[in-house]
């Protein structure tokens, strides 16, 4: 991220949206990261730290804002629009190459050694590549509970879990609460006898 | 977007309306439908039909690179304006994205039947070849769309027979070392540490030169900075005032001011008029 804090905090004020999916607020006092177009009251600036990717604000335990749904912003990769190491292993990540978590096996296509691609990672987005991947998978599955009426089972399975536990683990982890729970605060009804984990 | 796709659907694959893009599409061993529209807002309407909703994910990240969903045009548009010819085509096209492909095979074929014939042609011949070669789709849905075929497969057209191919002889061969090629290497349209080792392998490909390689660059491993420079239309595009085109060599170095965005300038030098459509340059072809 090429922003200092102040200049991300101005975006924070004005509801920037050029900046939106470049830059995240995490907020201390409620555990929840936003958009800068977030239509929420804009948080103190002593209480907001910035990250350069969801998946960076997850890694800190933040959790993501149920108002501006950072699971809609604009793509990752448009993090910086030209093309290079990391654009080139967002499209692999988005095309399913760390569906096994191997980073190795993404390093050798892209041509990297895996520490390089860490290190990379590190720098741009502020995640490891397991980390962005992971958060990928989990605000998939956010999306798919929003917008669809698909059962909860096969939420997890559509947005690429192994199975419906490590599916509900995670959730939980992320969300505080259980995946249900959060279709029935969504307004959707899961169908009878299926759909609950 | 939905212009460039309409023109270039190829019949029992893709359906084009106005308000809607339909095409049949495998993932792996899954087959079935993608339908996207315009939202109410700033976003797509995406259907999917598929027998496993394992294949989303993948699918997904499809429609996303097709209809060029991580491009920040306001960015680009700010980049390439500083070039005075280009201005007035940003100025008229501000939002202007650069189309993908839901597949590096299916792109590289398109690319190669285009070679020396129109767009519409190329997409006729396209349709025979998916009417003998590409698998029936069997959802009752998919066929009252007129979605009623698969694109053929690498496997499928490794075998088959170039003399009923009803094209110049040395490019059949080329679509069906292509398809071997793409047999041999799953991989062969993945990404590459560089754009430059991109269009390195793809032009060690039998029929595919430096133009087919660019434009395979650009749309199905989405290089924003690929850039066919020998295309007739883009040179076309740059007419002077006296209809005195630039050469492929003077393109190519004042396209150096464009980078890293030179395959959007080509969006914008294309979309200036319709006549100036991708056609690659004449040293380029299989014949």
């Amino acid at each position: 991220m090429d922003l200092d804090d102040d200049a991300c905090y101005r975006a924070f004020c004005m509801r920037d949206a050029r900046l939106d999916g470049r830059i995240f607020g995490a907020v201390r006092t409620t555990g929840i990261y936003c958009r800068p177009v977030c239509p929420a009251r804009t948080p103190k600036r002593e209480n907001i730290t910035f990250y350069p990717s969801a998946a960076a604000a997850q890694a800190a335990g933040f959790r993501p804002c149920l108002r501006c749904r950072p699971e809609t912003s604009p793509d990752l990769g448009s993090w910086n629009g030209t093309s290079n190491t990391v654009t080139r292993a967002l499209a692999l990540i988005e095309q399913g190459a760390m569906d096994g978590d191997d980073v190795e096996a993404l390093a050798d296509r892209l041509g990297v050694g895996e520490r390089q691609l860490r290190r990379l990672f590190r720098q741009h987005l502020g995640a490891s590549p397991i980390a962005v991947a992971q958060t990928r998978r989990v605000l998939l599955a956010k999306q798919l509970i929003h917008e669809t009426r698909l059962p909860m089972a096969e939420v997890a399975l559509a947005a690429g879990f192994g199975s419906v536990r490590r599916f509900n683990e995670t959730f939980q982890q992320l969300f505080g609460r259980r995946p249900a729970n959060c279709a029935a605060r969504a307004g959707l009804r899961p169908r009878p006898g299926r759909g609950r984990p | 977007m939905i212009t460039f796709l309409a023109g270039r659907a190829i019949p029992g694959v893709e359906v084009v309306t106005r308000r809607r893009y339909a095409r049949t599409l495998a993932v792996g061993d899954t087959h079935g439908v993608v339908m996207v529209e315009p939202g109410a807002g700033d976003w797509l309407k995406v259907t999917l039909r598929f027998p496993k909703v394992q294949v989303w994910p993948a699918v997904i990240a499809k429609v996303r690179r097709v209809f060029d969903l991580a491009a920040d045009p306001g960015l680009i548009g700010a980049h390439l304006s500083e070039d005075p010819d280009l201005a007035p085509m940003v100025a008229a096209r501000p939002g202007l994205r650069a189309p993908g492909a839901w597949d590096g095979f299916e792109l590289a074929v398109r690319a190669v039947l285009g070679q020396q014939i129109t767009v519409t042609a190329a997409r006729n011949l396209a349709g025979k070849i998916t009417a003998a070669h590409g698998a029936e789709i069997q959802d009752e849905a998919a066929r009252a769309l007129g979605l009623t075929r698969l694109f053929p497969s690498p496997a499928r057209m490794a075998l088959i027979d170039v003399e009923t191919l009803g094209m110049p002889r040395a490019r059949g061969r080329a679509l069906v070392s292509l398809a071997q090629a793409a047999v041999a290497d799953p991989d062969l349209f993945g990404a590459r540490r560089s754009l430059e080792e991109a269009v390195a392998r793809l032009r060690a490909l039998p029929g595919i030169g430096e133009w087919t390689a660019q434009y395979i660059a650009m749309r199905a491993l989405r290089e924003p900075d690929a850039f066919p420079h020998a295309d007739i239309g883009l040179m076309r595009a740059l007419e002077d005032a006296d209809g005195v085109r630039p050469s492929p060599a003077e393109l190519l170095a004042r396209a150096e001011r464009w980078r890293p965005w030179r395959a959007y300038a080509a969006s914008h030098l294309w979309n200036f008029d319709p006549v100036y459509a991708p056609t690659p340059g004449a040293a380029d072809v299989a014949a």
